[in-house]
């Protein structure tokens, strides 16, 4: 403690043994109200004035003290700095390692959707080189399962959610679904959503800030491109509650949605469903049910509980 | 501790002499000082505009929404891997057989079948849940039957109608509630869907906590859905070609 009085005190310092705030000046009772008042300067001040009218060295905190209190905070945002570190450490590691599942797993999914379409493709060839009768209605059934890559004249959406990285996104994943409503019953005959084409098995949902379309993670920014009539597609969709809510979110969350009539898109095929659940109810009735669809629309369908 | 003995006379004696000379010298590390500490500035201000400037959702997700993606994207790669076997094999049939026309026939006949059944011109049959939701209130929308849609799809749903109506890829729902279309096709509450898949999964993807069983609920309706083992569902959609959309390359 004494090391904190320089050797060259004024004799008034010695009362700076222990120094109060106020030091050892004759206010030091006085309200505070009151000293305010009465003393203009700060006793610090006053102090440091004092000595150099008396021709003293100002007063200094010693450098070994200075040095010490350094080294104390730095090794306080040193250990900090390392506990901080080691903890987020594991958790990005843990990150890192599932990114690189998921662009794994990704990359081969690709590989093996590319060698489905391949395949289906060299099927129809195969079939068509030897049979060719039933393949009429069998090419309208692919294209009704998105089977086929198809081009023809749509519209393309372009949509940004500027805040979607951070997970605070406007745009959750049943915006999306109705935005892709309303390209449907605004008579689109083939949608993909940031190059996935959809199929009657296909979802729209979202996991954090990532949406995923058939269980593939499409990125911001994301494309929407859907084949339709192009005399009447785009009126018809203006008029859907999914542009709307768009249109909305535009205005509100600036979030970038911009719809543009393209006269030519192509979409790719999309893999076949790998059916588990679903068989044919008799042979009869299927015949009857492909052939005759008198009873089609007005179906009513049954259940058996289970047992 | 010994460190104030030299320290102590240290101010006290170039002072009086040279007191410039000190001055010069901290103005000259504080200058340093002030150089040194705007360059880390810089540096933390480039590395939070690196690491913000990243704009991958994928980079930026939450372990917990990693694991989910990863879980779907792997179940995607499953789906694929059996349809790849499935399409080998029947390949591998048709080549077999030698180019009989017969052969390819019957081949192309049961994959039209298959196909039919997932586009929904055919009737299917197989194990899934049929539910009902009511609508006392004329609260339940369109959306909330397109969330159930969706659902019933991402928990693998292969053949779905709602009422009398089939559903296919390009389905839609329109209307306010209590005036529903579906595919044009007025639908009325009490809302019976048919879904054919997985009974417990599809079970418990309506089930949900605020899923749509909840929405339901807080439309003023009620969600009842009941596994079967057995569930039909006959509503058919017509063949369509498209018109529009013309396959690519032929």
């Amino acid at each position: 403690m004494s090391d904190r009085v320089p050797a060259d005190a004024t004799p008034a310092e010695p009362a700076a043994e222990r120094p109060g705030p106020l030091g050892p000046r004759p206010s030091f009772p006085a309200p505070l109200l009151e000293s305010l008042a009465q003393d203009h300067l700060d006793p610090g001040y006053q102090r440091a004035a004092d000595r150099r009218r008396t021709g003293g060295a100002p007063a200094r905190v010693s450098g070994s003290w200075l040095l010490a209190g350094t080294v104390v905070i730095g090794l306080l945002l040193g250990v900090a700095f390392q506990t901080t570190r080691a903890n987020s450490a594991g958790v990005d590691e843990a990150r890192l390692g599932l990114l690189g599942d998921v662009s794994r797993a990704q990359a081969d999914a690709s590989v093996l959707e590319a060698s489905v379409v391949a395949l289906n493709d060299e099927l129809r060839s195969v079939q068509a080189a030897a049979g060719g009768g039933a393949l009429a209605s069998l090419t309208a059934l692919e294209q009704m399962n998105a089977l086929l890559a198809v081009t023809g004249p749509g519209l393309r959406i372009s949509l940004n959610d500027p805040e979607a990285a951070t997970g605070n996104g406007a745009v959750l994943d049943r915006d999306i679904q109705l935005l892709v409503n309303g390209l449907w019953s605004a008579g689109a005959e083939a949608v993909a959503i940031g190059g996935v084409r959809l199929r009657s098995t296909s979802a729209i949902r979202q996991a954090g800030g990532a949406i995923l379309v058939d269980n593939r993670p499409v990125l911001w920014p994301m494309t929407i491109e859907a084949i339709g009539d192009p005399a009447t597609f785009q009126q018809r969709f203006v008029s859907t509650p999914g542009f709307g809510r768009f249109s909305s979110f535009e205005q509100l969350y600036d979030v970038d949605f911009e719809v543009s009539p393209v006269g030519d898109v192509s979409l790719p095929a999309a893999a076949a469903v790998d059916a588990r659940y679903v068989e044919q109810p008799t042979a009869t009735t299927t015949a009857e049910a492909t052939t005759v669809p008198e009873s089609g629309t007005a179906g009513t369908g049954t259940t058996t509980p289970t047992s | 501790m010994t460190a104030p003995a030299p320290d102590a006379p240290e101010p006290a004696a170039p002072a009086p002499p040279a007191p410039p000379t000190t001055t010069d010298r901290q103005r000259r590390i504080s200058h340093l000082l002030i150089g040194v500490l705007c360059a880390v500035l810089g540096y933390a201000i480039i590395i939070q505009v690196r690491a913000t400037d990243n704009g991958d959702t994928l980079a930026t997700a939450r372990p917990q929404d990693l694991v989910a993606i990863l879980d779907g994207v792997n179940r995607r790669g499953a789906d694929l891997t059996a349809e790849i076997d499935e399409l080998q094999r029947t390949l591998a049939t048709l080549r077999s057989g030698g180019a009989s026309s017969q052969a390819a026939l019957q081949e192309a006949e049961r994959r039209a079948q298959a196909l039919a059944i997932l586009a929904g011109t055919a009737a299917a049959r197989g194990p899934g849940v049929s539910m009902v939701m009511t609508d006392p209130a004329t609260g339940v929308t369109p959306e909330v039957l397109l969330a159930a849609l969706q659902e019933l799809r991402n928990a693998g749903a292969e053949a779905v109608q709602v009422n009398d109506v089939r559903i296919g890829v390009n389905s839609s729902f329109s209307g306010r509630a209590g005036a529903i279309t579906v595919d044009g096709t007025a639908v009325t509450a009490p809302y019976t869907i048919l879904a054919i898949g997985d009974p417990p999964t599809l079970t418990a993807a309506m089930n949900i906590p605020g899923g749509v069983g909840d929405t339901a609920k807080r439309a003023g309706g009620t969600l009842v859905v009941t596994a079967a083992t057995t569930v039909t569902v006959d509503a058919l959609r017509p063949l369509q070609p498209t018109t529009y959309a013309r396959p690519a390359g032929g």
